[in-house]
């Protein structure tokens, strides 16, 4: 992803945030980005801020915790996001209801699709997969990952 | 019209969000399209109506009963005019994106008019 189409997406995301009325602590986008992110000619500052604003609007937007294994969680590369995934989820773990949505997302899953279902969901399992090879404390541990093979 | 199942806000639910897919959404198109649904019905965000209500986020089941019957009548209206005029889309995915986005919104702001509040 380029830089420019970056910083659209960091904004996109930053106003979902502000849109529903949770404010940012600031209500500039550029302050808010250098005060919390850094260097805006970076382009790790806009991944690091995109990162956390994805992962903010996926924490506040979640009607139904199903949708971030099957949609908002579910990086295939080609999606624009694909490459900010373990940032995002790492920053979506942050949350302290983070893991307790996504262990709900995956027992609705079980319950309420079938297996043909569940595979469109493999960017988000292979993301676990990923995770849990590099060793993550949250997915080596066996609180999820009985439901992820399941 | 072969296949018979027990129907609930899960179904319907299932069902909007595969008619957002075979629309053309992309990833953030599901939860900005819900969260349009959710101001343009309830005059809040998803996050607010749970705690609002007392549910248990992320879970629709824990909201009150009226709640989750407005969802359903929404999301069966929504998912059928998705079905019939997304073929007109853009092939362009920003603009699919938007397009979905403001009809699932335009359908919400017709629902709220026939409900009570």
């Amino acid at each position: 992803v380029k830089l420019n189409r970056l910083r659209q997406k960091v904004y996109e995301n930053w106003s979902e945030i502000n849109h529903s009325k949770r404010a940012i602590a600031t209500k500039d986008f550029k302050d808010d980005v250098r005060k919390n992110f850094g260097d805006l000619r970076r382009k790790d500052t806009w991944s690091k801020a995109l990162a956390r604003y994805y992962a903010h609007t996926a924490n506040i937007m979640c009607l139904d915790a199903w949708s971030l294994i099957l949609y908002t969680l579910n990086f295939t590369p080609d999606s624009e996001y694909y490459e900010f995934r373990h940032l995002i989820l790492d920053e979506f773990l942050m949350f302290p209801d983070g893991l307790d949505l996504i262990r709900m997302g995956l027992e609705q899953l079980q319950a309420n699709f079938d297996s043909n279902e569940r595979k469109e969901a493999h960017g988000f399992f292979e993301l676990v997969a990923e995770q849990q090879q590099r060793g993550s404390a949250t997915f080596t541990d066996r609180r999820v990952p009985r439901l992820v093979e399941a | 019209l072969s296949r018979h199942e027990r129907v609930d806000g899960a179904i319907v639910n299932k069902d909007f969000q595969r008619a957002i897919k075979e629309a053309g959404g992309i990833q953030i198109t599901h939860r900005i399209a819900v969260e349009r649904e959710t101001e343009e019905l309830f005059d809040c965000g998803t996050d607010e109506l749970y705690q609002e209500t007392g549910g248990r986020k992320g879970d629709r089941s824990s909201l009150p009963k009226i709640v989750q019957t407005t969802y359903m009548a929404n999301e069966i209206r929504a998912t059928h005019e998705l079905n019939s005029v997304s073929g007109s889309y853009s092939h362009d995915q920003d603009e699919r994106h938007v397009q979905i986005v403001e009809q699932v919104k335009a359908t919400s702001k017709q629902t709220r008019r026939w409900l009570p509040w």
